[in-house]
């Protein structure tokens, strides 16, 4: 017995501290910290509906979709911190693969490279606005949600263009292009003309809810990335309908309660004048009596202060005040109903929320009228948004005047 | 005074709340908002958590009410008295078969979701033998080490709770827990159902009885037990569907899992913090699988008193394996669990109620 118990902890011994099964030393492992999504030729890509339907596409070997991994060579990023860097090599590398599926580009890059892609760390994922627009979005993004390896805060951008060229960029401030990318899309509490980040979990939410939404843009600017603007996607099918213009990002973020700060430049007795907005907080009011012809006021209740001036105004007046105050809630009225009109009219998409409000607040109501809301009778449309704005000037900056 | 003060056989009402709380949290929490919003739609689930909640503390007073009539005896005495050795001898059988369901099921329930975010290439076979390994080194002892080992690990996973709780804090979003109060009664009851199967596991408290010193504080310890896990579902359910509303929830395999996969602090490490969740969370499930297998022995070992307690181990680890094993895919699984459910209900609430049902009318009492 004893003998027989000695062999069994041997053997435990052997199977239980030969290591882990899993176990990739983090040196060896391709670090992919952003994907872009391209399609290769304007003929070959169909509109998703009609891909089942032509059978002959599947086998075509050479694939429709192209999809770029940027992986981080980590050598290169610890050489260059010192001056000695002979070689000073780009700290990303690119790899570019086609195929039909996520998943065999994915595996394809495996074959590029002698680090195996590891996709945990993906910060950011590009997708053209072509694919956007052919409905491929939701169906591109499938991987990105359903893979264990992925996580629900990956950023998602469209990018106007193609976006494999946004992944070469060089900038001097950081080393690698997605980390560059990814640290503007996270300045939106300073500049409200950006839409919020869209994580892929907040894209599996509009996905699953039905519901239209808008995803933040990128392009580039004459060699310089700018994120700015928004992805108008409908409800209906899911595909990209159309842009919004950097105000029109401006209004929907009013509308949508997501601004965390910004600028609104104002004309005052024939002068320029920057108010800064610090805070903004939106409230929705609906009047159902007649559903088909919905009435909603969003009120807009905002804070600032008053950022630069050109010409010494008396800015310690009330009077003044309250005019600067009038004038900026007139700018944000402006912006909101801009965009209100371009999505009821030109895209007839409810990006602004006005939707989930009713869902959220007026359940019984919005069971009815759900189905007709951005199809069949588009009462979103049809309804009228009406847009107050209140603003508070709170400080004048710390000098009264400048020059005289 | 004893020399060494827990070098009896025995457990205080300390202990009969940890092993109930224990017993009860484990595979199921990592499920069961979807399990919930997949009947209810809506955020009205926590009415089915609290119904659930009920119906296990009345019965787990059922099970403690029961077991106080008899105390310092387990499951097989006490039918025995009730019925008689046959029937006992038969329902303390089934009993076993049930735990040994049950810790085949906790095993490959670890088994499968450590593979799903941990192990990518080890495979499922592996890390169950492992685990198995690991909950017999655990067992091969005494019984109360394992109740002893509640107590240790049980803070540290409502602990782990806790942070992933504060951590998932900056992405609650009050406005998806709206609207509320727009499902009707159906829809609360089924999924009440649902609820209820998670609340299971306090019916093992039967054959933990024989070692409760002071039983009179049974009920009261049992119910405080139960009602851990209560608080421990109501605010995993409140925050899962605050980070990612109703719609996400119905449609993520662990939303639990995943709720220690949105966490994303800057600085690396917490980038991965569900590996450090899932390294604690299987504490859980371990001391769930070795109680379940403990029971199993200390059930085989009422009815055949003469086989030593380490060749029941030896026999049914085997056993056990080839159970854990036998569902080929995740929906086996599923329904494996379901089976699981439904003969758990029968254990913790049909039987323990006839049981006392019959004590009462016939009076019948162990010795005091």
């Amino acid at each position: 017995m004893y003998k027989c118990s000695k062999w069994i902890t041997i053997f435990c011994i052997g199977f239980l501290l030969s290591g882990c099964w899993d176990q990739v030393e983090s040196e060896e492992r391709g670090y992919v910290i952003g994907v872009a999504l391209d399609a290769i030729e304007n003929q070959r890509l169909e509109d998703i509906e009609q891909v089942k339907e032509d059978s002959s596409l599947q086998n075509q070997n050479e694939g429709r979709f192209k999809a770029t991994y940027q992986l981080v060579v980590t050598s290169a990023l610890q050489s260059s911190g010192s001056s000695d860097g002979q070689g000073s090599g780009d700290a990303f590398l690119n790899l570019t693969s086609t195929g039909n599926t996520m998943f065999t580009i994915t595996r394809d890059i495996a074959k590029q490279t002698s680090r195996a892609p590891y996709l945990e760390h993906i910060k950011v994922i590009i997708m053209s606005e072509e694919l956007a627009r052919k409905g491929y979005f939701s169906k591109l993004l499938d991987i990105f949600l359903r893979d264990h390896e992925m996580r629900r805060a990956t950023k998602v951008l469209i990018s106007k263009g193609e976006a494999l060229e946004l992944f070469q960029t060089k900038s001097k401030i950081e080393k690698l292009p997605v980390i560059y990318i990814d640290s503007i899309s996270e300045n939106t509490f300073k500049n409200a003309e950006m839409l919020p980040i869209t994580t892929t979990g907040d894209v599996h939410a509009f996905l699953l809810s039905k519901k239209s939404f808008a995803i933040p843009t990128i392009f580039l600017d004459d060699q310089n990335v700018k994120v700015e603007g928004a992805a108008v996607f409908n409800s209906e099918n899911q595909k990209m309908v159309g842009y919004l213009t950097k105000e029109e990002t401006e209004g929907l973020n009013y509308i949508r309660g997501d601004v965390k700060g910004g600028v609104i430049e104002i004309v005052i007795d024939g002068q320029r004048m920057a108010v800064e907005i610090k805070e903004a907080k939106r409230k929705f009011h609906a009047d159902l009596s007649n559903s088909d012809h919905v009435k909603v006021t969003v009120n807009i209740e905002a804070e600032g202060n008053v950022g630069e001036t050109f010409e010494g105004l008396d800015l310690l007046n009330p009077k003044m005040i309250s005019k600067i105050e009038k004038e900026v809630a007139k700018n944000i009225e402006k912006l909101a109903e801009d965009v209100i009109t371009k999505t009821q009219e030109d895209y007839q998409a409810d990006i602004l929320g006005i939707g989930s409000y009713l869902h959220q607040d007026h359940y019984q109501t919005w069971n009815k009228i759900k189905k007709d809301w951005e199809q069949g009778e588009h009462i979103f449309s049809k309804s009228n948004i009406e847009v107050k704005a209140k603003v508070k000037v709170r400080n004048i900056g710390v000098n009264i005047e400048s020059n005289k | 005074m004893k020399p060494f003060e827990y070098n009896d056989q025995e457990i205080g009402q300390k202990e009969v709340l940890f092993l109930v709380a224990n017993m009860v949290i484990g595979f199921g929490v990592l499920t069961l908002p979807r399990s919930i919003v997949e009947h209810t739609k809506s955020f009205d689930g926590w009415i089915s958590i609290c119904i659930g909640g009920i119906i296990a503390l009345f019965f787990t007073w059922v099970v403690a009410k029961l077991t106080m009539r008899f105390p310092k005896k387990n499951f097989y005495e006490i039918s025995s008295a009730i019925l008689n050795k046959y029937i006992g001898g038969i329902l303390t059988f089934l009993f076993a078969t049930y735990s040994i369901l049950f810790v085949s099921y906790e095993m490959r329930g670890v088994a499968s979701i450590s593979q799903l975010y941990l192990f990518d290439k080890t495979p499922v076979e592996v890390i169950c033998l492992v685990f198995l390994l690991v909950v017999i080194y655990g067992i091969s002892g005494e019984s109360i080490v394992i109740l002893r080992i509640n107590l240790m690990f049980l803070p540290i996973v409502l602990f782990i709770v806790f942070v992933l709780m504060i951590m998932n804090l900056g992405y609650f979003e009050l406005k998806n827990l709206k609207p509320f109060f727009i499902s009707n009664w159906k829809e609360i009851a089924t999924a009440s159902k649902e609820t209820v199967f998670s609340f299971l596991g306090f019916e093992f408290l039967l054959f933990y009885n024989a070692f409760i010193n002071k039983p009179k504080n049974t009920s009261k310890s049992a119910l405080m037990g139960i009602s851990i896990p209560l608080v421990l579902y109501l605010t995993v359910f409140i925050f899962v569907i605050g980070v990612f509303g109703v719609d996400v929830t119905s449609n993520t395999l662990y939303p639990t899992a995943e709720l220690a996969k949105q966490v994303e602090v800057p600085g690396g490490f917490f980038e991965r913090f569900e590996s450090l969740f899932f390294t604690i969370w299987v504490m859980t499930l371990f001391s769930t699988a070795a109680m379940a297998f403990d029971i199993t022995l200390l059930a085989l070992g009422a009815i055949m008193k003469k086989v030593k307690r380490m060749h029941f181990i030896f026999i049914l680890s085997p056993i056990i394996y080839l159970i854990a094993m036998s569902p080929q895919n995740i929906l086996e699984v599923a329904s494996f669990g379901k089976v699981i459910s439904y003969t758990g209900i029968v254990f913790s609430m049909v039987i323990p109620s006839v049981l006392l049902t019959i004590a009462l009318i016939r009076g019948v009492k162990g010795d005091v």
